[in-house]
């Protein structure tokens, strides 16, 4: 092969390297719009001590399992932070018995530290619902 | 690790565990309330189990209040006596502790605390460091830590008494259940048990928390509603005694009272002078971590589980443990998987780190939580139904 032949070629797979597809770059996991509007309703839900409101998109179960002086409880614990604002992020998914694991992270503002919410969807409908 | 200077009210409300430990400190002045709680816990923890309820320790801590109440003319003295009456009239200790009120009003007042009681306070009570610790941290006299935390406890005192309207009884009961009460005696265990080893080991009404194969105690700040109650239960294992302190705090307040601790949970174990702030794994380095430990659980290869766990996992997780694991978990990953890295959340003394695994038989997925502090593994745990299964 002559040097020009040779140039050629090399010049020819340069462009066909930079003009091939790329793998696309790895996109932050994104939860489907309906899981993420519930569980945007259920924290304004403890923003605001709705009980009922928390419980619009729960199933049965989770009505019959969560009490009122329960979720009292959980609102002594997360009303005042998650007033002064917080940031969600979709971690991802998981399957498990029949239902989808849902999980986030939450980031309170001017806080530091991250807590784990995980969504528990059955059948379309909440089905648990977690802050660790 | 978390800058101890920036914990906020939020920061101490979202890990409550601190507080009881906190409680302890400001409840137990030296002069008087620590005699009394000393007196009520070893009485307490002479008893059998169905004679410690509250009416019995409140009448012990009554009456203990009271004789010292007479030979001692002391304002603290006699407030305390008060507050322990009261015990009698107020709401259970569940309800008590269970009130958010005061755990904010305590968050508040240390997040409000001048520098650097602050930072002192939040180091010896929220982070787990002992006094020496923070005097080697800080690189100041061991004595100065101490009458930093003194004059930071006054201060908390005193702005508590503010609060609540100069009547010091009125916070210090709403204190006081938070306070640890010895387990029940048991056969053999008749000796009196050094005070430390009561206010870090026994809590309040509750058994320490043990998970059924792992055996070891799970912990953190967790609110579980609803299904995950009763459905997503796990193996783990964890070091830390403060995990148990903060699982046992949860279980007796309000909301958690009635939620679950078999599930899934981590917590930091306290913060181990070896380790460095700031400096820890990446991404890639915490999924190498994992396919170790995994590989270890596969194996059964204890030495190699724990070789880069820090101390308080090494000596958290026994061999039995890693057996029990590596039989029930060990099979399911056999069946091959492949690990998907969720991400990773900031928590105090470390960082977390969440995986996926899906198996190739296509069963259900698992969630795997890491927790590492710097470079060391302090915490790991598998939520996984068919290893549940396995187990039961």
């Amino acid at each position: 092969m002559s040097m020009r032949n040779l140039v050629t070629c090399l010049a020819v797979s340069a462009l066909c390297l930079t003009l091939a597809p790329r793998k696309p770059a790895l996109a932050a996991p994104v939860a489907p719009a309906g899981v993420e509007r519930v569980l945007v309703k259920m924290i304004e839900a403890v923003k605001a001590q709705s009980y009922d409101d928390f419980l619009t998109d729960a199933d049965d179960h989770l009505k019959t399992n969560l009490s009122r002086q329960q979720f009292e409880g959980l609102c002594g614990l997360y009303t005042a932070p998650l007033r002064k604002g917080y940031r969600l992020e979709h971690l991802g998914q998981l399957r498990q018995q029949g239902t989808y694991v849902y999980l986030w992270k939450i980031t309170i503002a001017g806080g530091q530290d991250e807590t784990l919410l995980r969504l528990v969807t059955k059948d379309g409908k909440a089905y648990g619902f977690a802050v660790q | 690790m978390k800058d101890s200077a920036t914990a906020n009210t939020e920061d101490l409300l979202l890990h409550a565990g601190w507080l009881r430990r906190f409680a302890v400190a400001l409840v137990n002045d030296q002069d008087t309330a620590e005699d009394i709680v000393q007196e009520v816990l070893v009485s307490a923890w002479r008893r059998p189990a169905e004679n410690t309820g509250r009416p019995w320790l409140a009448r012990v801590a009554r009456n203990l209040a009271i004789d010292r109440w007479r030979s001692s003319d002391r304002r603290e003295r006699r407030e305390l006596a008060a507050a322990a009456a009261d015990l009698g009239t107020v709401a259970s200790p569940e309800e008590l502790v269970g009130d958010a009120q005061i755990h904010r009003a305590v968050a508040e007042v240390v997040a409000e605390l001048e520098e650097p009681f602050r930072q002192t306070i939040v180091l010896r009570f929220f982070q787990g460091f002992s006094s020496a610790d923070i005097a080697r941290r800080l690189r100041i006299p061991d004595g100065t830590v101490r009458w930093r935390l003194k004059e930071g406890i006054d201060r908390v005192r005193r702005q508590l008494d503010v609060r609540y309207g100069e009547v010091r009884k009125n916070w210090v009961a709403a204190l006081l259940p938070l306070l640890p009460r010895p387990a029940p005696t048991r056969p053999g265990r008749e000796g009196l048990r050094p005070h430390s080893r009561l206010v870090r080991t026994k809590i309040f009404g509750l058994r320490p928390v043990t998970v059924a194969t792992a055996a070891a105690l799970m912990a953190a700040v967790i609110v579980m509603v609803g299904a995950i109650v009763s459905r997503h239960r796990g193996s783990s294992l964890q070091s830390g005694r403060a995990a148990a302190e903060d699982v046992a705090t949860q279980a007796v307040s309000g909301a958690q009272r009635a939620l679950r601790f078999n599930l899934p949970a981590l917590a930091p174990s306290p913060p181990e002078p070896e380790s460095q702030p700031g400096a820890g794994p990446g991404q890639a380095d915490a999924s190498s971590l994992l396919a170790e430990l995994l590989q270890a659980i596969q194996g059964n290869a204890y030495d190699d589980f724990v070789a880069k766990g820090s101390a308080g996992f090494k000596a958290a997780v026994q061999p039995t443990m890693l057996r029990g694991l590596s039989t029930n978990l060990g099979a399911h990953l056999a069946v091959g998987y492949q690990p998907t890295s969720l991400g990773s959340l900031r928590r105090p003394g470390g960082t977390l780190w969440l995986f996926r695994l899906e198996f190739a038989d296509g069963g259900d997925d698992a969630l795997v939580s890491m927790f590492t502090d710097g470079w060391q593994v302090a915490g790991f745990f598998i939520d996984d139904p068919q290893t549940r299964e396995r187990e039961k």
